[in-house]
C-alpha cells in the first residue's frame, strides 16, 4: 500500500512516499488502542518550517498525541503548526535539541504519557517505524528501544556521515560500555519509567551520548530495531559535519568531567 | 624607588584594601578573598624587592623569576577557567529551567483557553438549538 503526501511552498515541492510493508502494517495493527492513546511523540524543531507540518501530518495519521517543541526558531515553524492538531511548546530562546527533548519529555510525563517517542522534524524519520519501536516496550521486553539505520535502510547516506557515525559507535562502546549499531539516531522510544529517571543535562547535540550513559548507569533494558532513514538534500544540509562532531565530543567530555 | 614601583605599590595597596573591605562586607567569599589578598601581597613584595621572585624561583628549582611568574599565571588561568566554566554551566542550567517552565506553562494555558473556548461554543450551540 502506498501513500503520497505532497507539500508545496514557494521554493520546492516536498514529496514523501510512504510504503507500508505487511510487517510494518501488522506492527501498527498489533498496537492496542490504549497503548496508542498513551504514546506521545516529541518532535524537537529548530527552523524546520519547510518540513515540520508534513512530519506532524504524517504522525497524526496514526498517533493522536504529537508534541512539537519549537526551540527558539526564527522562521515560521510555530506558525506552520497553528491548528495542526499537535501540541506546541515554545522555547523563547534557542537552547539545543537536548533541552528541547527534555522539555517535551517533562510535559508528556505531566499529561500522563505511558510511552514517549522522540522523532526528528526534518523528515528523515518514517512514522511507520514507530510501532516497531513501541512494541518491545508494550511487551515488557525493554525500557528503551533505539532505532538503528544500520539495521534498516539508510538511503543515500553520505560517506563522510557514515565515517563519523562509525567513530561515534566505537567511542560509545569504549566509554559508555553500551554496544549499539547506531548511537546518534533521533528515533527512540522509552517507557514512562525510563523517562522519569532520564535527566538530560547536555542541552546541545551530545545529549544522545548522555542518554546512552544513563541506560548503563540505571541498568535499563534496551533494544535496537531497524528503522529507515531518508537523506534528502534538505536533511543533509542540516546534519552534523566534522566540526559539529568535534563539538559534540568536547561537550560530552566536559559533562563527564563535571559529573 | 622608581616611578613604576611607586605606581605599582599604590595600585597593590588599593587592591589589598578593596579585598579586605569586600571580605568584610561579604561581597567576596573568605577563601576567594584570601587568595586575592595573597596575590596582591605577593605582587607588592615583588615590586618592593625585585629579586623576590628570583629567590623564590631558585628555592623551587626554577631558573628565573619570570618563569615562576609565568607558570603561576598559567596555573591560575587554568583554575580560573575551570571555575568560570562550572559557573557558566550552572547559569545555563538555571536559564534552561526558566525557559522550560515558560514553555510548559504557555502550552498548558493555551490548552485551557482552547478547552474553555470549545466549551463556550458547545454551550452556545446548545442554546441556539434550544431556541
Amino acid at each position: 500500500m502506498k501513500t503520497v503526501l505532497r507539500a508545496k511552498d514557494n521554493q520546492q515541492v516536498w514529496e514523501v512516499i510512504i510504503t507500508f510493508s505487511s510487517d510494518k502494517q501488522n506492527a501498527i495493527e498489533r498496537l492496542s488502542e490504549s497503548w496508542r492513546q498513551g504514546t506521545y511523540i516529541v518532535v524537537p524543531a529548530y527552523n524546520e518550517a519547510q518540513t515540520v507540518k508534513g512530519v506532524v501530518t504524517e504522525l497524526l495519521e496514526f498517533y493522536p498525541h504529537v508534541v512539537v517543541v519549537d526551540d527558539g526558531s526564527y522562521d515560521q515553524t510555530s506558525a506552520e503548526l497553528h491548528c495542526s492538531g499537535a501540541t506546541l511548546l515554545r522555547h523563547v530562546i534557542n537552547l539545543g535539541q537536548g533541552a528541547a527533548l527534555q522539555t517535551g519529555i517533562i510535559y508528556c510525563l505531566r499529561v500522563g504519557a505511558k510511552i514517549i517517542v522522540t522523532f526528528d522534524a526534518d523528515g528523515q524519520h518514517c512514522a511507520n517505524d514507530i510501532a516497531r519501536l513501541v512494541e518491545p516496550i508494550t511487551e515488557g521486553q525493554a525500557d528503551i528501544v533505539l532505532g538503528s539505520r544500520f539495521l534498516g535502510q539508510a538511503e543515500d547516506i553520505p560517506v563522510s556521515r557514515r565515517v563519523l557515525l562509525e567513530c561515534g559507535i566505537l567511542f560509545t562502546r569504549l566509554v559508555s560500555g553500551v554496544a549499539l549499531t547506531d548511537v546518534h539516531n533521533g528515533l527512540r522510544a522509552f517507557s514512562r519509567c525510563f523517562a522519569e529517571k532520564l535527566n538530560i543535562n547536555i542541552n546541545r547535540m551530545a545529549h544522545a551520548s548522555e542518554i546512552i550513559d544513563q541506560i548503563k548507569q540505571n541498568n535499563f533494558f534496551y533494544k535496537e530495531v531497524p528503522v529507515n532513514l531518508r537523506y534528502t538534500e534538505y536533511s543533509r544540509k542540516k546534519g552534523q559535519n566534522a566540526l559539529g562532531a568535534f563539538k559534540i565530543l568536547t561537550d560530552y567530555i566536559m559533562e563527564r568531567i563535571i559529573r | 624607588m622608581n616611578l613604576f614601583q611607586i605606581g605599582g605599590l599604590i595600585f597593590c595597596a588599593s587592591m589589598i584594601i578593596l579585598s579586605i573591605v569586600a571580605i568584610a562586607r561579604q561581597k567576596l567569599r573568605r577563601l576567594t578573598g584570601t587568595m586575592w589578598l595573597g596575590f596582591w601581597t605577593a605582587s607588592a613584595l615583588a615590586i618592593i624587592w625585585p629579586n623576590f621572585t628570583r629567590n623564590v624561583a631558585n628555592s623551587l628549582g626554577i631558573g628565573r623569576g619570570t618563569d615562576l611568574v609565568m607558570y603561576c599565571g598559567l596555573l591560575a588561568a587554568a583554575i580560573g577557567f575551570f571555575f568560570f566554566y562550572l559557573r557558566f554551566r550552572q547559569l545555563e542550567a538555571n536559564l534552561t529551567k526558566i525557559v522550560r517552565h515558560l514553555a510548559i506553562q504557555e502550552a498548558r494555558e493555551t490548552k485551557e483557553v482552547t478547552a474553555a473556548e470549545k466549551r463556550q461554543e458547545a454551550t452556545s450551540k446548545e442554546l441556539d438549538d434550544g431556541l
